[in-house]
């Protein structure tokens, strides 16, 4: 039984391992290859072996410093407020009410509408000139004048955080939604039967509940967020004040033609993405991991 | 659950099955073409009378497949590197900007052994001194591109001003005008020179025009550094914001620019000419108000400088019908069709007697100001710096972006501006194979 | 809900309506962008002052933007079709059989999207031309599964794992085999997890671009997002802010309307706790 159970469970895993090596390993091995290289785009043939190199040039670079540590202050910004907000959307969407389907479809379309898209469209609505958001901000009262949203240097990086935010919070709210909607809905009948406080029920009961799905979203939020590319590339403007690792490894592969130093970025950026859900994972001790 | 798995595998046999549409019938060659809208029909007209001249000639069909290119040119060139460093035949030729020359270089059919020196000498000699690596012409000039300035006539005449001719004049009618329109006209949101500020390419022209009309001598290959000139030019900058220059500028690109002056917003514009006929269309705020200028001097003794831009045509060394490509490129560049896309469609030709064209003039009376620049123009050093010229343009518009916000005084920036670009000369000078001079 | 005070109710309401108006403004105003023209484009009014429908004529007279969308159309179902088959069998494997390894499989197929897109751009591309996919929806397929598989193999994983133990173990005794305890008990209790994962799944295959843009090459291959990027104005360096717009709009309204038609199966999952009793 054991061993046919065993058996079972590769029959079931092997596709999707099968499919996810055959693309994803060559990419993955290549690039770690050559972060030790000294390759060139032009002559990539050419390379040559420089064991820790490009990693002690990297260590010494204070661009990548400021990189790094920019990344790490937009997840941290921006993530916690991505999931309380989503929280609150899905708790919203998960009450019955007049409308619901309305707010359900308006919520996802920030998610919807393709990232080079929305991050063009709010650089229109951010412009110092001619955008929108200035003319009724000033309109309103709040702002005596415009405010140049994405060309200051101290503001455009919690522009892009407040981008970031308005485009991902329906991703954490819907698979938040999703996770309340598969909780075991007696516990709750009992509680409100016994009179437990609303409240008492939310921390009590429906936030342990719903701790592993908001670890797992947390991961694959945590995971997107330290890699982000496209807003910054798109919105800031092109400064290392708001350079993040992406976009510093972008620089070096692909403008610099600098392949080698390029891939060590890179699999530093995905190191310190391990790292963080490692810590995640053992932190928020989440269960998917633990042998049953 | 049944019907999904049925449809999954009808959009999968659907999606593999799915044969690349390729007559067998003739010749089909791929051209990357930044080309849409009017230029793509421009183009594809010419390719379509060359392909009818083929086929009277030696009888053979042959097709050409545009390529569209993204329209920002970092990922066109993203796009190229690709293709042309995997060694890909998929496409014969390419459309490729000034500065790409030394990583096509190894990739690209040497042009001089197919173009005859006198056809090359028609082109501004800067144009094909741009595209010329190691003594091989790599590209061949299609269009240029040269940055302008520009002005509101009304605005200018209103307080009483005359089109500035140094930076120093440019700043000083900027400022009364900006003044004047805020307090009086309550204009709020006027400002008096805008142009693109954002840390890319496009500044990069900018700062080379700013510091060489000041005769920094910083940029050219083997020649001193004045510093002195280099502090001049840096505190005209360090004065632009917010006296003259709006805060955002900083991340303008060359559509935010447009967006500004065509609202009519601004008085004076550091652009490329394509912006002149969209501000001039019926509708447009600023139509018939637009003036159109070479750019100011550093001083008044001094000249003034502008870089040249533009695109030209390279055939790929890895494609099968090289000779044809050839031929195509000829053709698309020549005399005539330059002088077609000059007057359809007011492309900047690189052939110099255009200029002097009567039916090119009367259809564009502003191409005269642009010749006096482009007779001047200089290029980028994007040659000489090699492999190493986009660390050297991010180095660069990254210092000028501290001084334009008064992060560094004009002293210190003009202090690392040198100590950098010497510094990336040395390196470009000792070896540009050396991996040492890899990071 | 309906004994709760009027005030809360209001508040409620407000926090929703918020919610609403923060979503769809920026949505709003592409859509009011998409009908101005020529220089109005710049202008701040809420409203054109003249209504033209004229980028939304020339987007739908592009032959080649019809194409893309099919091919996006394809290229994002069979994507979320294999990421849920795949991940569907694999995660019912990590999350109920217990065996020696699924730690170690879990962190392998999440180190899968760990590094950032550009640095695997070169080796996929040099893998895709191996296979000879390049310039095919299938290269786009395939490339898609690294991004798709790790987050819907997780999430599955996770929810499945929520699942009450009684369920399965009344099924084992019944003598069910475990691809029929998958299909005829896990598949309809999960059913709002797997519609909503499969829905992110989708928008994410639908909006990738870097991979689009870098593995096909003509039109009779490219998606939408990349489609859109080509999209460009008369003349060089001029961006056709209207045409954007408007495609921008086409292309997110078959989206709304998917969610709209799927919201009603996002909520099913109410009925778990009734499967359960």
């Amino acid at each position: 039984m054991s061993w046919s159970r065993e058996k079972t469970a590769w029959a079931f895993v092997a596709p999707c391992l099968f499919v996810l090596l055959s693309v994803a390993a060559w990419p993955l091995l290549r690039t770690i290859f050559l972060s030790f290289t000294d390759a060139q785009l032009e002559h990539m043939s050419g390379a040559k072996f420089i064991y820790w190199e490009n990693f002690k040039a990297l260590f010494s670079d204070k661009d990548w410093k400021q990189s790094v540590y920019n990344t790490l202050l937009f997840a941290a910004c921006s993530v916690p407020c991505e999931t309380l907000l989503g929280l609150f959307v899905a708790l919203a969407l998960h009450k019955p009410f007049k409308g619901r389907g309305l707010l359900r479809a308006a919520v996802l379309v920030p998610w919807a509408i393709p990232t080079i898209v929305s991050a063009r469209m709010w650089g229109w609505m951010l412009h110092d000139v001619y955008g929108i958001l200035n003319e009724l901000l000033v309109r309103v009262g709040i702002l005596s004048a415009p405010l140049p949203w994405t060309a200051s240097p101290e503001l455009s990086f919690w522009t892009i955080v407040m981008v970031d935010v308005w485009k991902t919070t329906p991703f954490m709210a819907l698979l938040l939604l999703a996770g309340l909607q598969s909780l075991p809905q007696d516990c709750f009948e009992a509680a409100l039967v016994d009179g437990v406080s609303k409240k008492r029920i939310f921390f009590r009961i429906t936030l342990p509940l719903l701790r592993p799905t908001l670890i797992v979203t947390l991961i694959f939020r945590t995971l997107e967020a330290l890699r982000i590319f496209d807003l910054v590339y798109i919105l800031s403007n092109g400064g290392p004040k708001t350079m993040t690792m992406s976009v510093y490894a972008r620089r070096y592969l692909v403008d610099y033609a600098n392949v080698g130093y390029g891939s060590a970025a890179a699999v530093c950026l995905s190191l310190i993405v391990a790292l963080i859900t490692i810590l995640y994972i053992n932190v928020g001790r989440h269960r998917i991991l633990e042998e049953r | 659950m049944k019907h999904l798995c049925r449809f999954l595998f009808c959009a999968l046999a659907f999606a593999f099955g799915q044969a690349p549409l390729l007559a067998e019938a003739g010749v089909i060659l791929k051209m990357t073409c930044r080309a849409k809208g009017q230029e793509a029909e421009l183009c594809e007209a010419a390719i379509k009378e060359w392909a009818r001249k083929k086929k009277e000639e030696t009888g053979t069909d042959v097709k050409v497949e545009i390529i569209k290119l993204p329209q920002s040119s970092s990922e066109s060139y993203a796009f190229t590197q690709q293709l042309l460093g995997s060694q890909a035949e998929d496409v014969d030729i390419y459309q490729v900007d000034t500065t790409w020359s030394v990583f096509l270089a190894p990739h690209v059919v040497p042009l001089n052994a197919h173009f005859s020196p006198e056809e090359m000498a028609a082109h501004f000699p800067v144009a094909i001194q741009s595209n010329t690596i190691q003594g091989n012409l790599v590209a061949i000039p299609w269009y240029a591109d040269i940055d302008v300035l520009f002005y509101r006539l009304d605005v200018l005449e209103k307080r009483r001003a005359k089109p500035p001719t140094t930076w120093e004049e440019l700043a000083k009618t900027a400022q009364m005008i900006q003044d004047y329109e805020r307090r009086f006209d309550g204009n709020t949101r006027f400002c008096g020179y805008v142009f693109r500020g954002k840390s890319y390419e496009g500044l990069m022209c900018h700062v080379v025009e700013w510091i060489e009309s000041f005769g920094g001598n910083v940029f050219s290959p083997g020649s001193l550094p004045q510093e002195d000139r280099v502090i001049e030019a840096f505190t005209f900058l360090s004065e632009l914001i917010p006296k003259v220059s709006p805060p955002g500028v900083l991340n303008y690109t060359e559509e935010e620019v447009r967006g500004v002056f065509q609202l009519g917003e601004a008085a004076f514009a550091h652009n490329w000419p394509y912006m002149w006929a969209l501000a001039q269309m019926s509708g447009s705020p600023v139509e018939g108000k637009v003036g159109i200028t070479v750019l100011p001097r550093g001083k008044a003794d001094r000249e003034s400088v502008s870089v040249l831009g533009g695109w030209g045509l390279c055939v790929s060394k890895y494609s099968k019908h090289q000779d044809l490509a050839v031929d195509l490129v000829r053709w698309l560049t020549r005399h005539e069709e330059q002088k077609r896309r000059a007057v359809k469609a007011s492309y900047l030709p690189t052939i110099v007697t255009l200029y002097g064209d009567p039916e090119v003039l009367a259809k564009n009376p502003f191409f005269l100001p642009i010749s006096k620049a482009l007779s001047t123009a200089i290029v980028r050093p994007a040659a000489f710096f090699g492999r190493l010229y986009p660390q050297v343009s991010a180095a660069v518009t990254s210092i000028a972006q501290s001084v334009l916000s008064k992060e560094l005084t004009p002293a210190e920036g003009a202090k690392q501006l040198i100590q950098a670009v010497e510094t990336f000369k040395q390196r470009a000078q000792s070896s540009p194979e050396d991996p040492s001079a890899a990071s | 809900m309906a004994r709760s005070s009027p005030l809360r109710r209001l508040g409620f309401g407000l926090f929703c309506s918020i919610i609403v108006v923060l979503c769809l403004f920026p949505f709003y105003w592409a859509m009011v962008s998409s009908l101005k023209s020529g220089t109005e484009i710049f202008a701040t009014d809420l409203w054109p002052k003249a209504l033209t429908f004229q980028n939304y004529g020339t987007i739908l007279q592009d032959a080649s933007f019809g194409r893309s969308f099919l091919n996006s159309t394809l290229v994002a179902l069979s994507t979320v079709g294999m990421a849920l088959l795949l991940s569907i069998t694999a995660s019912f494997a990590l999350a109920r059989i217990p065996f020696r390894g699924r730690k170690r499989i879990l962190l392998a197929i999440l180190s899968v999207t760990m590094f950032p897109q550009v640095a695997v751009l070169s080796g996929m591309f040099e893998l895709v031309r191996f296979f000879g996919l390049y310039n095919h929806c299938s290269a786009l397929i395939l490339s898609y599964m690294t991004i798709t598989v790790p987050f819907t193999a997780w999430t599955l994983t996770n929810f499945m794992r929520e699942i009450p133990k009684e369920l399965e173990e009344a099924a084992i005794i019944d003598g069910a085999s475990y691809l029929t305890i998958l299909v005829k008990i896990f598949l309809p209790i999960l059913s709002p997890a797997l519609v909503t994962t499969g829905l992110l799944a989708f928008i994410a295959a639908w909006n990738e671009f870097l991979f689009a843009l870098t593995f096909t090459l003509t039109n009779q291959a490219r998606t939408v997002p990349v489609a859109i990027s080509l999209l460009s104005g008369a003349s060089q360096h001029e961006l056709p802010w209207g045409n954007i717009m408007a495609a921008s709009v086409l292309v997110t309204l078959p989206l709304v309307v998917l969610v709209v038609i799927f919201q009603r199966r996002i909520i099913s999952g109410l009925t778990v706790g009734a499967v359960k009793g």
